[in-house]
């Protein structure tokens, strides 16, 4: 799941048009204000957040193609 | 037409030459001792070399994901670029042109400039909004400067050694003084964020972008999934 955030007053088309540039399925919410990302602590993109079938935040950051695939592999271990 | 360079005469606006790139052509820097220019390209991963004379390319050299900027110290005969996929900084060797070091800098790094004194390179890091200060010397990171959300685009003023940042998260301009950005300061201390880790993740309910449609957490109840938030520009 995507979340757009600090888009400016026109994010839908923003969004929308950077969708069809790098051809993403997945769900993309709108956080247009940035209120849900500050109130998590996120100063700047991109950033993950790797969430576990309890509702608990496993892991932050992962900017990193390797550390992002590493922690996502922990996650599924783990179940 | 695949990537190129464009090189225009600022006198008449005409141009006067097109030098073939690679994928994603982007950030372009001169040294002039050397009469050459570098060009980043973005997708290839890759710097392009361009003898300014003839505008003719002479050669390229790897360099890590998503490279996106470059600054030069012509007296070290180095150029530094930014690797913001890779989150690392290439130190490449104009004469050899190879690779000699990667340094590292922030989450997510996306812009540099050269200090005055050509002994440090300051790089914004897009993701923690943060400016690396790097030592040209050692590569080493002597210090980190907070600033706002999401920082791109970086110089520094001539006339007076400020620092000068654009943030696109948070839409400002920031000026950090000189006194600000020099001596040695500790890696930033654990953040919010990172307190997040074994913590439940607070409930949001925001927009599809699609449908205009309000999602709440609750619908990924019981699922491991991944948030990633981003931004177009």
């Amino acid at each position: 799941m995507l979340i757009s955030v600090w888009e400016g007053s026109e994010a839908r088309p923003e969004v929308e048009r950077f969708r069809e540039m790098w051809g993403i399925d997945a769900t993309i919410l709108l956080d247009e204000s940035g209120d849900y990302a500050r109130q998590l602590g996120i100063r700047g993109v991109p950033t993950n957040v790797l969430v576990d079938a309890d509702g608990i935040v496993r892991d932050v950051g992962l900017v990193r193609l390797d550390e992002l695939h590493a922690a996502v592999d922990r996650l599924i271990a783990d179940g | 037409m695949g990537s190129t360079m464009s090189v225009l005469d600022l006198d008449t606006l005409e141009t006067l030459a097109v030098v073939d790139a690679e994928p994603g052509a982007g950030a372009v820097a001169v040294d002039a001792t050397r009469r050459l220019a570098l060009c980043v390209n973005f997708i290839a991963a890759s710097v392009t070399f361009v003898d300014i004379d003839t505008f003719e390319p002479t050669g390229r050299v790897e360099v890590g994901q998503g490279a996106c900027a470059v600054g030069i110290v012509s007296e070290r005969g180095e150029a530094f670029v930014v690797n913001s996929l890779a989150g690392t900084v290439a130190r490449i060797d104009l004469d050899s042109r190879a690779v000699v070091e990667e340094l590292t800098a922030g989450s997510a790094p996306v812009g540099l400039t050269v200090a005055p004194e050509h002994d440090r390179v300051y790089v914004t890091n897009r993701g923690d909004g943060t400016v690396s200060v790097l030592s040209v010397v050692d590569g080493s990171e002597c210090g980190r400067i907070d600033v706002g959300e999401g920082p791109g685009g970086v110089v520094v003023d001539p006339d007076d050694g400020r620092l000068l940042v654009a943030n696109a998260g948070s839409g400002t301009l920031e000026i950090v003084e000189e006194t600000q950005r020099d001596g040695v300061e500790d890696a930033p201390a654990e953040g919010v964020l990172a307190q997040l880790v074994g913590r439940r993740l607070p409930a949001f309910s925001l927009p599809d972008h699609h449908t205009g449609e309000q999602r709440t957490s609750l619908e990924w109840a019981e699922r491991r999934y991944i948030l990633n938030f981003f931004a177009s520009w």
